[in-house]
């Protein structure tokens, strides 16, 4: 287990989209967060100002007011809260203001429900304290400010694509994660370049045997050639 | 070229000409009537002359006189000589002041009281060369005096004259269609300019109003499409994660996500197109070309090694180029990306910099798919978007971009000094 998920994690999902804020918020109750969604600005105004988070997710384009206006009440509210924008619009100028405004993160839609999940966690290692930073699973442990993984006391030489290949897995144990959403994470390369994803093979397979030799169990798995699976009990 | 400037280039040489005409037309005309008076001069000597000679007694044949030479002949040398005026200039050198003097001079013959006689009456002559030293030097002097008058009037006076103009001008150019800087009106007393202002107020009313409904069209449109998008790929993520669905099954699912995320990507390369073409990209950075190019070629350096593709990169440094500092991410990005997706297994890219241009050469199997020969931008299949986005942007910034084909292989090439 992830030490971060040790302590209930809440998350505010603000989304006027029904069907998407239905899919995120279902995606998230599975990997164990609390959430609470709302479609509207006036609603998580509300939120804001009654609940405490740790993580918000926010809608820019709302019907009745814009998710940038939300970043400056939950900054005065609670510092240490994440904010992660999730917009449609992908301008450089966008992100720049909702980064400014106090936003840890952007997200273009439509993006990878387990790109959020990593974000996510991302948002949350930095927000907590140091003491927290780990991420465990069985025998491997990852530290990623340090950028160090151990197997059990072992330190694994990694590169740094194996790294972040090794902790994107980790956020999203037990679930398929593709060649594509792989690639897009770790080189945030586009569907145009999908005609071949041999590197993402060779690197898996440097990884396992990296993990294997320092005496971890086989947790990734293939999944039909479509993707990986790093598998927990 | 300022205005004055060409206006002076234009004014002053016209002006020196027709000085100069004007001064050789008055040169010809004084010298014409100089002549005229020094002959007149002469006639009347030559009536005093006579009167003399009527009145002459003396024996000498010949007779002193301040202003003539008077010889007295013989019948038969007068019957031989020329009886009618003769008018002309001669050189007479003068033992006193010890110098040649020009003189006009008459010549005629007289008879009188028996006595025939052979005259020269003469008036000493204006000098030709010091009418036309002196007309010279009032040509240039005149000259001299109207380029600076003409200067004064164009850097005090018409520069006064013009300041609702320039300002009109200088208004115009902060104008910036993204709002951060509208057209601000110039009043003026001139009534061209008057105009000239309310018709630019005008235009630049209806083009803000235009890009504002365009920019809140795109950006609905992005929304109203992207949303959904993400709508089925955050469903199909959640599908995928369903451990009874067979690999078809799971296949499908992943082709219909990677369709999704095409026609995201297509939605957004269009709409970023578009606000190139819109000049949304006005603020110009002074840009290190050869270390942005550096950077991105490191950054996709193990893309690169992944795809087999060897790199070879020979970057002159320090050349700068004045670019939107977004837009030279973009081009950059577009360019490689190209290299690299329309490279062959184990292939190559060429990448050189000069401060004249930069050259862009991969291996390909898609040559001969050129639309036609000699054209600017030659569109080659599967260049798609990406060779769009660099042909905006080049265009944006007046850059030549043109595509050269090889032996399988291509090359992008784009000219660094806006043509």
């Amino acid at each position: 287990m992830s030490k971060v998920e040790m302590k209930e994690v809440r998350v505010l999902l603000v989304e006027d989209e029904y069907q998407l804020l239905k899919a995120i918020r279902t995606f998230l109750e599975e990997e164990k967060y609390v959430v609470v969604a709302v479609e509207t600005y006036r609603s998580a105004q509300q939120e804001i100002k009654n609940e405490n988070y740790d993580v918000c997710l926010i809608d820019i384009n709302l019907p009745d007011g814009s998710g940038n206006s939300l970043i400056n009440l939950i900054k005065s509210k609670q510092q240490k809260t994440g904010i992660i924008i999730i917009s449609s619009h992908n301008m450089t100028e966008d992100k720049v203001q909702s980064l400014d405004l106090g936003a840890d993160d952007y997200l273009t839609k439509p993006f990878d429900l387990h790109e959020l999940n990593a974000r996510i966690r991302s948002v949350l290692r930095r927000k907590l304290g140091d003491s927290r930073h780990q991420v465990v699973s069985e025998s491997i442990s990852v530290y990623p400010n340090e950028f160090k993984a151990f197997v059990h006391d072992v330190e694994l030489e990694l590169t740094k694509k194996e790294f972040e290949m090794l902790l994107y897995l980790m956020s999203n144990k037990n679930r398929l994660i593709t060649k594509e959403s792989l690639a897009a994470h770790l080189w945030g390369i586009s569907i145009e370049f999908s005609d071949n994803y041999d590197y993402i093979y060779t690197h898996v397979k440097n990884l396992r045997k990296k993990l294997m030799n320092a005496g971890a169990t086989d947790n990734i798995k293939n999944v039909h050639g479509i993707g990986y699976r790093f598998e927990v009990a | 070229m300022r205005l004055v400037v060409k206006e002076l280039i234009f004014n002053l040489p016209a002006i020196i000409v027709v000085v100069a005409l004007g001064g050789g037309i008055f040169y010809q005309s004084i010298e014409s009537v100089l002549e005229t008076n020094e002959d007149e001069v002469l006639k009347i000597r030559k009536q005093y002359i006579i009167d003399l000679l009527d009145n002459y007694k003396g024996e000498s044949p010949f007779i002193e006189h301040a202003f003539a030479d008077i010889y007295e002949i013989e019948e038969e040398e007068a019957l031989h000589l020329p009886v009618t005026d003769v008018f002309s200039d001669t050189v007479i050198n003068n033992p006193k002041l010890d110098e040649s003097i020009l003189y006009r001079q008459l010549r005629f013959q007289y008879s009188t009281n028996g006595r025939n006689y052979m005259v020269w009456a003469r008036t000493a002559e204006v000098d030709n060369d010091e009418v036309l030293q002196s007309v010279i030097t009032t040509i240039v002097i005149t000259c001299l005096l109207m380029a600076v008058v003409i200067l004064f009037l164009n850097f005090y006076f018409f520069r006064k004259i013009w300041m609702p103009f320039h300002r009109i001008l200088a208004n115009l150019t902060r104008f910036n269609l993204d709002g951060s800087s509208e057209y601000v009106s110039a009043p003026s007393s001139v009534k061209e300019f008057q105009m000239l202002d309310a018709t630019l107020r005008e235009i630049t009313s209806r083009l803000q109003s235009e890009y504002d409904e365009l920019k809140d069209f795109t950006s609905y449109l992005t929304h109203e499409l992207q949303t959904p998008l993400a709508v089925v790929s955050g469903k199909i993520d959640l599908l995928i994660q369903d451990k009874s669905l067979s690999e078809d099954q799971l296949r499908s699912l992943v082709a219909i996500r990677n369709t999704i995320q095409g026609i995201s990507e297509f939605e957004k390369t269009l709409i970023f197109l578009k606000r190139i073409e819109l000049g949304q990209f006005n603020q110009m950075g002074h840009i290190d070309f050869s270390a942005t190019l550096t950077s991105k070629l490191e950054q996709t350096e193990e893309l690169i090694k992944l795809k087999k593709i060897s790199l070879k990169a020979e970057i002159v440094p320090d050349v700068m180029l004045d670019i939107h500092p977004q837009l030279i991410d973009t081009l950059l990005n577009n360019i490689i990306s190209n290299s690299i997706r329309h490279n062959i297994r184990n292939g190559f890219i060429e990448v050189k910099l000069t401060p004249r241009e930069l050259k862009v050469t991969n291996s390909t199997r898609e040559v001969g798919e050129l639309s036609h020969e000699g054209a600017d931008f030659i569109s080659i299949k599967g260049l798609g978007v990406g060779a769009s986005i660099i042909k905006a942007i080049c265009n944006r910034h007046q850059l030549n971009f043109k595509v050269v084909q090889e032996d399988n292989a291509y090359s992008l090439v784009i000219g660094l000094h806006p043509g």
